[in-house]
């Protein structure tokens, strides 16, 4: 897959996942590239500007064994922003289906 | 490739950025390698499913050159704001005045040059002539500059 397209999904999709609940980098990482098969070194970069953006908020918080580990929660922002690109996504993919139909008899 | 080559490379990668947030970035890598670590997957394996570590930097990089240009766009945008209010109360302002020293001048002019004479002495009528001329100076002075703000309220909107 196009690697543009993607990154768009791959927003879409690590908002999603905070919906339901606070997550660590590296779950997120781990979750997103498996499920998607993107490199999950790409979700870094991409938490890193929902951040800047104000979608999500980071905080510490101490993990079982060792170090405390990075979170990510979403903001009110952020479930906008979700709302906003699921529409966008559905639309999207309703139109593809439809030409996919269309053109492809 | 393992851990120690993959920091150091990234790191290397993301040189166009400023130290502070090039640490951030390598503390969000070091504790993935420490949760893959805890997770029982190798560096290397680890590695492998992060990408090349020019990947990973080139998206740090790319957004940062791309919110420069943003922020440097909007800076443009306030600069060339306040150049046009400016200008604009240069023109508001002068135009009235321009005005008013030409009817000033016009009416020194009749007064000196025909009333005065006819009972005062010609040194005083000099005198009128000259102030009058001066006058009659500051009103073009202020002329020029209500044009040129009007001009250039002009070339703002056309940009």
């Amino acid at each position: 897959m196009n690697t543009q397209f993607k990154k768009g999904v791959l927003e879409l999709c690590a908002l999603t996942l905070l919906l339901g609940g606070d997550r660590y980098g590296y779950e997120l990482a781990d979750m997103l590239g498996k499920r998607l098969a993107v490199s999950e070194g790409a979700v870094y970069p991409l938490l890193k500007r929902l951040l800047s953006d104000g979608f999500f908020e980071a905080y510490l918080r101490e993990s079982p064994s060792g170090p405390a580990r990075k979170y990510y929660r979403i903001t009110l922002k952020g479930r906008d922003r979700q709302k906003q690109l699921l529409e966008q996504w559905n639309e999207f993919s309703r139109e593809v289906n439809i030409f996919l139909e269309e053109e492809g008899k | 490739m393992n851990k120690a080559d993959f920091l150091n490379e990234l790191y290397a990668y993301l040189s166009p950025l400023p130290k502070k947030e090039r640490l951030e970035i390598i503390s969000d890598f070091r504790e993935h390698f420490r949760e893959g670590a805890a997770d029982s997957k190798s560096e290397e394996q680890i590695c492998r499913e992060l990408g090349s570590p020019l990947e990973c930097a080139a998206q740090y990089v790319g957004e940062e050159v791309f919110e420069n240009f943003r922020k440097g766009r909007a800076k443009r945008k306030k600069l060339w704001t306040a150049a046009f209010v400016f200008n604009l109360i240069q023109a508001v302002i002068s135009l009235p005045v321009t005005v008013a020293l030409f009817a000033a001048a016009l009416f020194m002019g009749v007064l000196f040059a025909f009333v005065i004479p006819a009972v005062s002495s010609a040194a005083f009528t000099v005198f009128g002539v000259s102030s009058t001329l001066a006058v009659l100076f500051l009103g073009i002075v202020t002329l020029l500059l209500s044009i040129d703000g009007i001009r250039d309220c002009i070339k703002n909107i056309n940009k």
